[in-house]
C-alpha cells in the first residue's frame, strides 16, 4: 500500500513536471508569435500597392473605370433622371413613388438632401478617383509597349475629363482632384469648390491629351466600348462649343475656332461616306451595334446575358405595348411629355419610332420606343442587349452646324443641318424654313431649327438638358420653359422653374463638411 | 434576554488562503477569563496571525463568555474543544471556516423528558447533503452539527421542536414526531452579500466586490422559457433585456446602460464559464447555475477592449462530491399568437379603397385645371384614365367592388382574416436529463437535452440539441484540473423580416381582406392582389401564406466548445492557472425562393417568375482558440488581506465563408444550388451583390476570410482592511488586429473601492436593528473594438465585369474605401456610486447604483467628401473630441415580505433610468439618418440630444373647409418660382409644404411652420420624439405554500415613442393594401369629419404632404408586460417513490407573455428593427417597428423528477 501510494505520488510529481514545461512552452509560443499575430490583412484583397505589378493589372483597373462609368447613377442607360427629366422631353408624373424624391428632378422642386442627387455626385466621383489612381500608379509599372501605357493613360483621362465635364455643367464650381487620395487628411484637404474655368481648363488638357495620343481612331468590334481617336475629338470639340456658348460669353472666338476644328477632325475620322448612307434604325438596331459606323462611343451590354443586359428597352415599354421587348409591360412605361410629341413635324419618321402610343385602358398616353430588342434572345424577361449610345455622327454633324451657325458660316451650318434632315427622310432646312408654316414659326432662326433637330434627331439620349443650356442664357432658359403650356407637362410644375435650375444643389453632406469651402449654389 | 441569548448567529471565519500545514500545525492557547467572542476571535488571530478574521461586531458585543481555557497543538484542535465546550461550531471547508455559537450556557430550561434518539439527513433544495449545518433542539442545550454526509443524530422528545440553521440558508423549524427519522431541506437564502459572484478570471464574495454588478442565480429564471435571453427579461436592474422578435430562434436584445457607440456594436461580451467568444444563443438554460452582469465600466475592464458594452459572465452548473444525482424535465407547451392587430375587414376596406381613388381623381382633374363636378364620381374607369393619363392606379376602381352607375361600393365576396390564416397554435417540447456527482477528487456534471418548438407562423420552427460534460478534478492538493465540453446543434425553419415582399408577418397586416387564402380546389390562392396592381394601385404583393409556405429558409448551426483548465498551487498562496479553449461552429444556410410565388406582378411559373426563383446556399466555419495564463496570490497579513492576479491572454477567430446563388431553375423540385443552370451559379461576394446578384434574404454572410487576433495583458489588485475597507485596482492592455498600425494597442485602468459602514463601531444599528450598509464607488475604462476587420487599410475590392464588344466580359478591378490607418479604440470611461443596504434581519435588500460614462473616440463611418471615392462617401475613423454621456440610476429591491414555515412571499423589483446624450460629436456634422421605408429620412444624431431622436414634421391639425377661403387668399400671394411668399406677408391660412404636389384640401394635416417663414420645408424639421424611455422597470413576486410555489414576473418600460414604419402601408389611408382599424375613423367630409386627427382617403394626392414622417406616426411605446406566470407543485416525500429510487417530483405549469398593456397598434412595443442594410448603423435609428416576427404567448405544463 506504501509503495503503491509512493508511485501514485512519483507519477503526480511527474505530471506536474510535465504540465509546468507545457505551460512554459506555451508561454513562449505565444509571446514569440506576438508581433506577426497581430498583423492580419485581408486574406480576400490586396492593397493598393500591392496591385499594380504588371500591365494586365493596370488594364483591370482601367476596366474598372469603365465599369465605375456604366452604373446608372453615372452614365449608365438609365441615369435620364440626371439629364433628360430635367428638360422638356421626359419625366414623371409619380410623384408618389420612393417618396417623391425622382419627382423633384422634373417639378424643379430638388431639395439639397435629395437621395437620389447625392447617388449621382457619388458615383461621378467614384469614377475620378480610380480613374486618378491609375493615373497615380501606372509609371510605377513597366510595359513591353510605351504605346500601350500611352494608350491606358489616354483612356482614364478622357473618362476622368468626361465626368469633370459633367459635374461642370450640372453644378458648376466643383472639387477637382487630378491624383489619387490615399489618406484622410488629403481628402479633407481637397475638399473644396475649384472655379468652373478652372475645371474646364482640366478637361481640355486631358482631353486634348487624349485626341493626340495613340488610341486607334476607331475600336474594332471586340473592344467597341472604349474610347477612340473619334471619341476624344467629338467631346473635345463639343466641351470647346459648350464653353464657348456658356462661359466665355462675348469672347468665345478661340473656343468655337477649337470646337469646329475638333468636330471636323472626328467628322474626318468617319468610316462613311453620307449620313444618308445609315438608316436611322440600324443606329438603334442591337444586332448592327457592334458595326455601325455612326457609333462613336458607347457603353456596352449583353444580350440575353443575366447579369449584364440592357434593361431599358423592357422598362421603358407601357402596357399593351409591343415594340420594345418581349417582356410584357406592366405600368405607364418610360414617360413622354406632350409638349415632345407635340415638337415633332408632321410624317418625322423619328416619331414613330421614338415614342408610341398605348391605348391600355390604365396607360391611354405615350412611351418611349426607342431602344428595342423584342427579339426572342432577349427573351420574356427583358434581357436587351441595347448599347448605351454617348456619341454618335448625327451629334458631331448637329454640334458642327450650331459651331458653324456661332460663326456665322451659314451656308456650313445648313448643310450640316440637312445631312441629318435628309437621312431621316424630312425635306431640307431651305424647304421647310420658307414652305411649312407651322416650322416656320415654332422654329423661326436657325439656332432654334438646330436645336428642334438636335431635340428628335437625339431625343431621350440625354442631351436635351444640355442642348437647352447651350442655347439659352439662364434667364432667357426660364422665358423658355415658362412658354410652355403646363398641361403639355403634365404633374411637375412649370412654374417652379426659376434661374436656381442652371444647376443642382450641392448635395447637402457635402455642403456640411465645408460651409466655407463648399459653399451652396445659389437659390437652394 | 433569553431570546438575545437563544438568538443564533454566524461568525464567518474565511481563510482566504489555502489552509497551509505551518497555519494548522501551530499550538493555540487560550485563557480568557470573562470574555466575549471578539476577544477569542482576536486571541485566535494573534496566534494564527496568516488567518483574518472578520465577524460581525454588533452580534459578538452581546455575547459574554464566563471563562475560556483552550490548549492544543492545531489549530483544528483548538476549534474542536470551542466547539465542545462553547458551542463555538466550526466548518471546515476547503478554503473556508465558519463557525456558529449556540450558547451552552442556556438558561435553565424544563427538561426534556428522556427523549428518544432522532437522526435524519440535513440537505438543501437540490437534496444535496449539508456538512456543517446546525441542529438544534428548542428550548434545551441539545445542538449538534451536521457530517460530511449531512447526517445527525440528537436526543429530542416527540413534541419538541428541531431548529435547523446553515450559513447561507434559511433557518428551519421542524416539529418532533414519534419517528426516529427526520430529513429536513434547507432553502438558500440569507445576506444577498454572501453570494459568490464572477467577476471575470475570479469569483469572490459579493461583500468584496466594489464594482456594479447584477446576478441572477439559476432558481430565478424562468424556466419554461425556450431561450435563455427570454428566461431573464426584467430580472435585472440596469440591464434592459427586450424580447424584440417572436420567432423560435430569435434571440433578445441585450442592452446594459445604454448605448455609448454611433457605428460600433453595443451588445454585451458574453462569457461562458471564462471563455469570451460570442453569445451561444441556444445554450440551455437548465445548464445555468448564475449570470452575472458587469455593468460599470471599472468592473468590466479586465475584459478591456470589448468591455464597453457590459459583461455576460454565464456560469453552467458543476459537480459537487456526494451522492450521483440524476435529474429528467420534460415539457409541453403550446404556443399561440400574442397579440392579434386590429385592421380593418373586407367591407370596410372596400370602402377605402373606392373613396381613395375617388378622392384621387377629383385631386387631379382639378390639379391639371379642368373642370369638376361630383357626378364625375361615376365615370368609368376608361372615361377616367384618358382624362388623368399615366395615373391609373391611383383613380381606377377594381369593378367588383364599385357600382359605377350609382357611385356605390357593392361588399367584396370575402372577409379574410390573414392573421388567422398565417398563424397557428403550435407545439413546443422539452426532454432534459442531467446527472451530476462526484467524489473527493473528482466531480462531474452531464447534461443533455432536446427541444422542438414550432413557430406560430407556418414553416417556422427550431430544433434543438444540447449536450454538456463539466468535469473538475484534484489531483493533488496543489494541482486541480478540469474540462468543459458542450455542444449546442439548432436547425431552424426561418422566415424573413421586413418589407411585406418577402415578410409574411407584414404581408398578413397588408394583404387584402377581400381576397381568399384558398382556391376553390383547395389549393393556396396565388397573384390576386399583384395581378390587379397596376391598374387598381394595389401594392404588387403575394398571398403571405404562400409566401411562407413555400420560401424556403433553413438553417443548421453546430457549435462545439473545448475547454480545459489547470491550476497548480506554485508556492503557498501563489496559484498558477492555464485555461486552454477551442470553440468551433458551423452554419448551413439554405433558402429557396421559388418560381410556384409571384414574381412582382407577374404570377407563378410565368418567365418572369421563372427567371426570379433562385438558390442561396452559404457555409460558415469559424474557430476560436483561446489560451490564458493567470496567476493568482492570496494571503492576509493580520487584518491585511490582499489578492493579486496577473494574466495573459491570447485568443484567434477564423472565419470562413462560402456564399453561392444559383439561378435558372427551371422547375421547383430540387430547390437547391445544385439545380441552377449552367452558368448561372454566382459565388456571392459584395461586388456580385452590387451587380445586383441576390443572396438569400438577410441571414447570410458573404464569400471571404478573415482572422481576427487579440492580445492582452491583465493585472488586478484587491485590498481589504478588517472587512471594513475595500480598494481594487485593475489594469489590462488589449492589441488587437483590426486597429491601424498606429493605434493597435490600449490601456483599459480602473480603480474601485468600498467602505462597510456596519462594522464600523461607531455603526449602532442607524437604519434598524440587524441592518447593513456599504458604500462603493468605481472609476474605470473599457473599450469597443467592434467593428469589422481589415478596416484600416485600402485594399482592392473583389472584382467584377465590364463587357466590351460582343465578347464576355472582361474582369474589372478597383480600389475600396480610402481608409484610416489610425483606427482605434472607442473608449467609454464609466463612475459607479452604489450603496448596499440590508434592512430588518436582511429581509429587506436594497443595491442602488448611479453612474455616469462618457464613451469617447466614437467610432463612425464619418462623413467624407466624394473625392475619396468612398462607398456612400463616409470612412470609418474615431471622432476625435467626441463624447457620449450616459448617466443614470438602477435600484435592485429584494424583500421577504413573509417568512414562515410554511409560507413564503418575496417581492422583488427594479428599475433603471437611464439619460443618453452627445456632448459632442467630435467635428462630425449633424448626423441624419433614414431608418424605415422613406426616403425621407426619420432619425437625427446632434450635440445636447440623444443617440437617434426621431426627426421629422409636427402636425399642426387638420385643414377643414372653413380654412379653404384663407389657402385661396394666401395662394395669390405665393410665388412658386422662389417657393416664398412676400416680404412682411402674414399668412391667413395653414401653412403649405413646398415639397407638397397638390395643394391642400379638406382633410388633409398640415405641418407646423416652425420658422415662421410662411411656408414648410426641410427648415422647419426638427425633433419630434424620442425612443428613449423615460424609466424601465421589472418586478417579480413568488410565494410558496407547503408544496405550492407560485411566481409572475413583470416587466415595462414608460415613456418612450415608437415609429412604426408599417405606418407606411398600414395607416397612409391609401386602400393600397390593408390598414389599421383606426382608418374608419377618417375625415370624410365636412358632414363626416371623423376623429380630426385621421386625414382623408386618397391613393395620389396627400402622400408628399401627409406621409412624410411627422408626429403623426409616432406612437406611445410604453407598455406593462407579465412576462411569466407559473406554479408548481412538489409531491410530498412518499415511502412508494423512494423504493423506485425516485426522491423527488415537481410538476409546474407556466404562461409566457401572458399580457401586455400597451396604446402600441403593432404586435410589440418592443422594437428593434434595423432598416439599414448596415447594421453597424442601428444604434443611430432605434425605436423603429417593421415586419418583425410577433411575440408568442406560452402555455407549457412540465414535470421535473429527481433520483
Amino acid at each position: 500500500m506504501k509503495t503503491f501510494l509512493d508511485q501514485s505520488n512519483l507519477k503526480i510529481n511527474t505530471m506536474r513536471n510535465k504540465f509546468l514545461q507545457a505551460v512554459c512552452l506555451m508561454s513562449i509560443l505565444f509571446c514569440s508569435c506576438k508581433k506577426s499575430f497581430l498583423e492580419q490583412s485581408n486574406p480576400e484583397a490586396v492593397t493598393v500597392p500591392q496591385f499594380f505589378t504588371s500591365e494586365t493589372d493596370v488594364l483591370l483597373a482601367l476596366n474598372g473605370c469603365y465599369l465605375a462609368l456604366k452604373s446608372n447613377s453615372c452614365l449608365g442607360e438609365e441615369s435620364d433622371l440626371y439629364t433628360d427629366q430635367r428638360s422638356d422631353d421626359t419625366g414623371t408624373n409619380d410623384n408618389q413613388s420612393n417618396a417623391g424624391e425622382p419627382f423633384q428632378f422634373n417639378n424643379f422642386s430638388i431639395l439639397a438632401t435629395n437621395s437620389y442627387l447625392k447617388s449621382h455626385w457619388l458615383a461621378l466621383y467614384t469614377t475620378i478617383s480610380r480613374c486618378n489612381l491609375l493615373l497615380s500608379n501606372i509609371d510605377n509599372v513597366t510595359f513591353a509597349s510605351d504605346s500601350t501605357k500611352q494608350q491606358y493613360k489616354a483612356e482614364a483621362k478622357f473618362i476622368r475629363a468626361l465626368i469633370y465635364f459633367h459635374l461642370v455643367r450640372k453644378w458648376g464650381d466643383v472639387p477637382m482632384v487630378t491624383q489619387a487620395l490615399t489618406t484622410p487628411a488629403q481628402v479633407t484637404a481637397a475638399t473644396f469648390r475649384v472655379k468652373a474655368p478652372v475645371v474646364y481648363a482640366q478637361i481640355i488638357a486631358d482631353m486634348t491629351d487624349a485626341a493626340k495620343s495613340p488610341l486607334p481612331i476607331v475600336q474594332p468590334s471586340a473592344t467597341r466600348g472604349r474610347v477612340s481617336l473619334q471619341t476624344a475629338n467629338a467631346f473635345l470639340g463639343q466641351v470647346y462649343l459648350t464653353r464657348a456658348t456658356t462661359l466665355n460669353a462675348g469672347n468665345n472666338g478661340t473656343d468655337l475656332d477649337s470646337a469646329s476644328y475638333y468636330l471636323s477632325a472626328c467628322y474626318g475620322m468617319r468610316n462613311f461616306t453620307n449620313l444618308a448612307s445609315i438608316p436611322y434604325t440600324d443606329v438603334f438596331d442591337v444586332t448592327k451595334k457592334a458595326s455601325c459606323p455612326e457609333l462613336i462611343w458607347q457603353i456596352v451590354y449583353l444580350q440575353g446575358d443575366i447579369n449584364y443586359y440592357s434593361h431599358i428597352a423592357a422598362d421603358a415599354q407601357a402596357k399593351g405595348g409591343t415594340t420594345n421587348s418581349l417582356k410584357p409591360g406592366t405600368g405607364v412605361g418610360y414617360n413622354v411629355t406632350h409638349d415632345l410629341v407635340n415638337e415633332y413635324e408632321m410624317n418625322d419618321p423619328r416619331k414613330a419610332f421614338s415614342i408610341t402610343y398605348s391605348s391600355s385602358p390604365s396607360v391611354q398616353d405615350w412611351y418611349i420606343s426607342k431602344f428595342r430588342d423584342a427579339s426572342g434572345a432577349a427573351g420574356p424577361n427583358g434581357y436587351g442587349g441595347n448599347d448605351w449610345i454617348l456619341m454618335r455622327y448625327a451629334d458631331v454633324i448637329l454640334m458642327l452646324a450650331e459651331v458653324n451657325m456661332y460663326q456665322g458660316n451659314t451656308t456650313a451650318a445648313i448643310q450640316y443641318l440637312d445631312m441629318v434632315r435628309t437621312r431621316a427622310g424630312m425635306p431640307s432646312y431651305e424647304i421647310s424654313s420658307t414652305t411649312d408654316a407651322s416650322y416656320m414659326s415654332k422654329f423661326s432662326t436657325l439656332k432654334l431649327a438646330i436645336l428642334h433637330e438636335r431635340r428628335v434627331e437625339l431625343a431621350f439620349e440625354h442631351h436635351r438638358w444640355f442642348d437647352l443650356l447651350r442655347t439659352f442664357p439662364i434667364n432667357d432658359l426660364v422665358t423658355y420653359i415658362h412658354s410652355k403650356n403646363q398641361a403639355d407637362w403634365g404633374l411637375a410644375q412649370i412654374a417652379n422653374f426659376s434661374t436656381k435650375d442652371e444647376y443642382f444643389p450641392i448635395p447637402y453632406f457635402e455642403t456640411i463638411l465645408d460651409p466655407v469651402r463648399m459653399y451652396q449654389n445659389s437659390g437652394y | 434576554m433569553i431570546k438575545k441569548l437563544q438568538r443564533i448567529f454566524t461568525v464567518h471565519l474565511v481563510f482566504l488562503l489555502l489552509l497551509s500545514k505551518g497555519a494548522s500545525a501551530q499550538t493555540i492557547r487560550l485563557d480568557l477569563p470573562g470574555t466575549d467572542l471578539a476577544k477569542v476571535v482576536t486571541a485566535l488571530q494573534q496566534q494564527a496571525p496568516s488567518i483574518n478574521f472578520s465577524y460581525s461586531q454588533e452580534s459578538l458585543e452581546k455575547v459574554r463568555l464566563d471563562r475560556v481555557q483552550v490548549k492544543a497543538g492545531r489549530l483544528q484542535d483548538a476549534l474542536e474543544i470551542l466547539q465542545k465546550r462553547y458551542g463555538l461550531h466550526y466548518l471546515m471547508d476547503g478554503n473556508n471556516v465558519t463557525l456558529k455559537y449556540v450558547p451552552v450556557a442556556a438558561p435553565p430550561a424544563p427538561r426534556a423528558t428522556e427523549g428518544h434518539r432522532i437522526e435524519g439527513t440535513v440537505s438543501d433544495e437540490n437534496g444535496q447533503p449539508l456538512k456543517g449545518a446546525t441542529v438544534h433542539v428548542k428550548g434545551s442545550g441539545n445542538t449538534v452539527p451536521t457530517d460530511e454526509n449531512g447526517h445527525y443524530s440528537i436526543e429530542a422528545a416527540a413534541g419538541s421542536r428541531l431548529e435547523i440553521s446553515s450559513v447561507g440558508f434559511s433557518t428551519r423549524e421542524v416539529l418532533v414526531k414519534d419517528g426516529s427519522s427526520l430529513d429536513v431541506r434547507l432553502k438558500e437564502g440569507a445576506n444577498v452579500l454572501n453570494e459568490v459572484v464572477f467577476v471575470g478570471y475570479q469569483k469572490m464574495r459579493k461583500s468584496d466586490f466594489t464594482g456594479a454588478v447584477a446576478s441572477v442565480k439559476a432558481k430565478e429564471l424562468n424556466v419554461s422559457a425556450p431561450t435563455l435571453g427570454q428566461a431573464l427579461v426584467g430580472k435585472v436592474a440596469g440591464v434592459v433585456v427586450s424580447q424584440t422578435d417572436g420567432s423560435p430562434y430569435a434571440s433578445t436584445k441585450i442592452r446594459v446602460r445604454g448605448v455609448g457607440s454611433i457605428n460600433a456594436g453595443s451588445d454585451p461580451l458574453y462569457v461562458i464559464d471564462g471563455y469570451p467568444v460570442g453569445n451561444d444563443l441556444y445554450i440551455n438554460p437548465n445548464d445555468i447555475e448564475s449570470i452575472d452582469i458587469l455593468k460599470d465600466a471599472a468592473s468590466a475592464a479586465i475584459y478591456g477592449s470589448r468591455a464597453s458594452g457590459g459583461v455576460v459572465l454565464i456560469t453552467t452548473k458543476r459537480g459537487k462530491d456526494g451522492k450521483g444525482k440524476l435529474e429528467y424535465d420534460f415539457q409541453y407547451g403550446v404556443d399561440q399568437l400574442a397579440k392579434k392587430v386590429k385592421l380593418l375587414n373586407g367591407p370596410q376596406f372596400a370602402q377605402l379603397v373606392v373613396d381613395g381613388r375617388n378622392d384621387s381623381y377629383r385631386d387631379l382633374v382639378q390639379n391639371a385645371g379642368l373642370p369638376w363636378n361630383d357626378n364625375m364620381f361615376k365615370d368609368d374607369n376608361t372615361t377616367r384614365n384618358a382624362k388623368i393619363p399615366g395615373n391609373a392606379g391611383s383613380i381606377s376602381i377594381p369593378t367588383e367592388l364599385y357600382d359605377f352607375a350609382n357611385g356605390t361600393v357593392i361588399p367584396p365576396k370575402y372577409n379574410t382574416d390573414w392573421q388567422d390564416a398565417l398563424y397557428r397554435n403550435a407545439a413546443f417540447v422539452r426532454h432534459n436529463l442531467s446527472f451530476s456527482g462526484g467524489t473527493k477528487t473528482i466531480r462531474y456534471a452531464l447534461s443533455g437535452a432536446y427541444q422542438s418548438q414550432d413557430g406560430i407562423m407556418v414553416n417556422t420552427g427550431q430544433q434543438r440539441v444540447n449536450f454538456r460534460a463539466n468535469v473538475d478534478g484534484d489531483i493533488s492538493d496543489k494541482l486541480k484540473v478540469g474540462a468543459n465540453l458542450s455542444f449546442t446543434g439548432n436547425t431552424n425553419q426561418e422566415t424573413q423580416e421586413g418589407r411585406w415582399d418577402h415578410s409574411p408577418a407584414f404581408g398578413a397586416l397588408i394583404y387584402m381582406p377581400i381576397f381568399p387564402v384558398y382556391n376553390a380546389d383547395g389549393s393556396l390562392a396565388t397573384n390576386l392582389a399583384a395581378a390587379q396592381s397596376a391598374a387598381y394601385g394595389y401594392q404588387s404583393i403575394e398571398n403571405p401564406v404562400a409566401t411562407a409556405e413555400r420560401t424556403q429558409i433553413t438553417r443548421k448551426g453546430n457549435r462545439n466548445t473545448y475547454n480545459a483548465f489547470a491550476s497548480y498551487e506554485l508556492l503557498s498562496h501563489l496559484v498558477f492557472k492555464a485555461n486552454l479553449g477551442l470553440q468551433t461552429y458551423n452554419e448551413q444556410y439554405q433558402y429557396y425562393l421559388p418560381s410556384s410565388l409571384s414574381a412582382g406582378i407577374y404570377p407563378p411559373f410565368s418567365p418572369q417568375a421563372v427567371a426570379a426563383a433562385y438558390a442561396t446556399s452559404m457555409t460558415k466555419t469559424m474557430k476560436d482558440q483561446l489560451a490564458e495564463f493567470t496567476l493568482n496570490y492570496n494571503r492576509q497579513f493580520g487584518k491585511h488581506s490582499l489578492n493579486l492576479l496577473g494574466g495573459y491572454t491570447v485568443q484567434k477567430t477564423d472565419i470562413n465563408v462560402l456564399n453561392v446563388t444559383a439561378r435558372g431553375f427551371q422547375n421547383d423540385l430540387i430547390p437547391d444550388i445544385t439545380s441552377g443552370a449552367q452558368g448561372q451559379v454566382t459565388v456571392n461576394t459584395p461586388a456580385t451583390v452590387a451587380a445586383g446578384v441576390p443572396t438569400g434574404g438577410a441571414g447570410a454572410d458573404l464569400t471571404g476570410k478573415s482572422v481576427n487576433t487579440l492580445i492582452s495583458y491583465l493585472g488586478r489588485v484587491q485590498y481589504s482592511y478588517e472587512g471594513k475597507y475595500y480598494l481594487t485596482g485593475s489594469i489590462r492592455t488589449d492589441g488587437s488586429s483590426r486597429f491601424g498600425p498606429d493605434n493597435r494597442w490600449a490601456v483599459f485602468p480602473s480603480v474601485s473601492a468600498g467602505w462597510n459602514i456596519s462594522k464600523e463601531s461607531f455603526y449602532r444599528g442607524w437604519l434598524s436593528e440587524n441592518s447593513t450598509l456599504r458604500l462603493r464607488a468605481s472609476w474605470g475604462l473599457s473599450g469597443n473594438n467592434s467593428i469589422g476587420n481589415y478596416n484600416a487599410i485600402q485594399t482592392f475590392a473583389n472584382p467584377s465585369g465590364i463587357p466590351f464588344g460582343n465578347n464576355s466580359p472582361s474582369t474589372a478591378y478597383y480600389a475600396g474605401n480610402v481608409a484610416d490607418n489610425k483606427l482605434g479604440w472607442e473608449s467609454t470611461s464609466q463612475y459607479n456610486f452604489g450603496l448596499d443596504l440590508g434592512l430588518f434581519h436582511d429581509r429587506l435588500f436594497v443595491i442602488a447604483n448611479y453612474y455616469d460614462s462618457r464613451t469617447y473616440n466614437l467610432l463612425f463611418n464619418n462623413n467624407i467628401s466624394a473625392i475619396s471615392g468612398n462607398t456612400n462617401a463616409t470612412i470609418l475613423t474615431n471622432l476625435r473630441n467626441s463624447k457620449i454621456q450616459n448617466k443614470g440610476f438602477d435600484i435592485q429591491l429584494d424583500g421577504k415580505v413573509v417568512q414562515t414555515h410554511n409560507f413564503n412571499l418575496n417581492l422583488s423589483g427594479n428599475i433603471s433610468i437611464n439619460r443618453n446624450k452627445v456632448l459632442n460629436l467630435g467635428g462630425a456634422s449633424t448626423i441624419i439618418t433614414n431608418g424605415a421605408e422613406r426616403s425621407y429620412l426619420t432619425h437625427i444624431t446632434e450635440a445636447g440630444q440623444p443617440v437617434g431622436m426621431f426627426y421629422g414634421y409636427q402636425v399642426g391639425g387638420m385643414v377643414r373647409q372653413s380654412d379653404m377661403a384663407n389657402i385661396a387668399i394666401d395662394d395669390a400671394n405665393y410665388n412658386k418660382a422662389t417657393q416664398s411668399f412676400p416680404k412682411d406677408y402674414v399668412l391667413k391660412g395653414p401653412p403649405r409644404s413646398t415639397a407638397q404636389t397638390n395643394p391642400l384640401r379638406p382633410g388633409d394635416l398640415y405641418f407646423k411652420d416652425i420658422n415662421g417663414d410662411g411656408v414648410v420645408n426641410s427648415k422647419d424639421l426638427g425633433i419630434i420624439g424620442s425612443p428613449y424611455p423615460k424609466f424601465t422597470y421589472g418586478f417579480v413576486l413568488s410565494m410558496n405554500y407547503r408544496n405550492i410555489d407560485f411566481n409572475a414576473a413583470f416587466t415595462g418600460s414608460y415613456g418612450n415613442q415608437v415609429l412604426d414604419g408599417q405606418d407606411y402601408y398600414l395607416y397612409n389611408m391609401e386602400g393600397s393594401g390593408n390598414q389599421y382599424a383606426d382608418v374608419v375613423n377618417r375625415y370624410r367630409s365636412e358632414a363626416q369629419p371623423g376623429n380630426g386627427h385621421v386625414f382623408r382617403a386618397s391613393r395620389a394626392g396627400t402622400q408628399s404632404n401627409s406621409t412624410r414622417l411627422s408626429t403623426f406616426y409616432l406612437q406611445d411605446g410604453s407598455f406593462l408586460r407579465c412576462t411569466n406566470i407559473s406554479i408548481g407543485y412538489s409531491l410530498p416525500d412518499i415511502a412508494g417513490l423512494h423504493k423506485t429510487g425516485i426522491s423527488g417530483i415537481r410538476i409546474y405549469a407556466g404562461l409566457n407573455n401572458a399580457f401586455t398593456i400597451t396604446k402600441y397598434k403593432g404586435y410589440n412595443p418592443e422594437v428593434d428593427y434595423n432598416y439599414s442594410t448596415n447594421s453597424s448603423a442601428a444604434n443611430l435609428t432605434p425605436g423603429v417597428d417593421y415586419g418583425v416576427y410577433p411575440l408568442v404567448r406560452a402555455y407549457n405544463m412540465g414535470v421535473h423528477v429527481t433520483f
